[in-house]
């Protein structure tokens, strides 16, 4: 029996970057993952439906680019809502149908996580996948990221 | 909130998005107010006198032009700035006399909330302004981010 679930998935190389969002965002009581990479956010993916992402684009392994090129394989009501932070000199050519907002970092990080909140206000509970893990913020000690 | 204070209209027939342009926008010295089609936006038109207008064009039944269309009918005079949110894809003509400026999707957040502060600061109030009601942004809690910052 699948339980119903909102969930959001932070993809940043950068450790603080990483970090930063994941506390705000567990303070907030929300459900947060972590994934340091392109390649670790397709294994969420895969494990896991989120609601909404926050997802760098230039990262090793896999980049943003290359999540997006796979978010487009899923149907539309599977994806998560993207919101991608950019360093400002990617091509603007994003796909509308795949992100849902861009931010520039360095990023407003209250101005994030209010539009992050209110995302997931709105969104409604989406049946988890039944081999999903407890989300990070569940499993992490205070103070520690994956 | 003063009552001088420029006004702003979302219409945006998406759930989350509509939430994530309130919640931007409201963080700027604007008012806010957010409809979710052409009959709902309409009516918050013919109550209050609108700086300027984000619309979403794919809302659905092709509201967004509906709104545009019926809303230059019914107020001429208007001064408000539209500014159109349009997928970069399509390739449906936009009648400058319906809308002011385009943006596409997806939106850059920090970008979206400057330029509509900017724009609706800018625009010459009426001479006689309607009594609008207050503002969604005044009252309305439940799109942001209640709570302390790190509570």
């Amino acid at each position: 029996m699948p339980t119903n679930d909102k969930r959001i998935l932070i993809v940043d190389d950068d450790d603080a970057i990483r970090a930063l969002l994941f506390t705000i965002l567990r303070r907030r009581r929300f459900a947060v993952d972590g994934a340091r990479n392109g390649l670790e956010a397709l294994t969420r993916l895969r494990t896991c439906v989120y609601s909404v992402m926050l997802l760098d684009l230039m990262m090793p392994m896999k980049s943003g680019w290359d999540v997006l090129d796979e978010l487009k394989k899923l149907p539309t009501d599977a994806r998560p809502m993207v919101i991608v932070l950019t360093a400002g000199n990617e091509a603007r050519d994003l796909d509308p149908s795949i992100v849902a907002a861009s931010i520039r970092k360095p990023f407003d990080v209250e101005l994030l996580m209010a539009t992050v909140t209110a995302c997931m206000n709105a969104l409604t509970e989406r049946p988890q996948l039944p081999d999903c893990p407890p989300p990070d913020t569940a499993a992490v000690p205070a103070g520690k990221v994956n | 909130m003063s009552a001088t204070e420029a006004r702003v209209l979302i219409i945006e027939d998406n759930d989350a998005l509509r939430a994530m342009l309130f919640t931007i926008l409201r963080h700027q010295p604007l008012g806010v107010d957010t409809s979710v089609g052409a009959e709902d936006a309409l009516e918050k038109t013919r109550q209050c006198d609108y700086a300027l207008i984000l619309i979403d064009m794919s809302l659905a039944n092709g509201d967004g032009m509906t709104f545009l269309t019926r809303f230059r009918e019914e107020r001429p005079e208007a001064t408000t700035f539209v500014l159109a949110v349009r997928d970069p894809n399509s390739d449906a003509p936009m009648d400058a006399n319906l809308v002011s400026a385009m943006v596409n999707k997806p939106l850059e957040i920090d970008t979206l909330a400057d330029v509509v502060r900017e724009c609706a600061l800018v625009v010459p109030p009426p001479d006689d302004p309607l009594p609008c009601p207050p503002a969604e942004s005044e009252f309305r809690s439940h799109f942001d981010d209640s709570g302390a910052f790190f509570n």
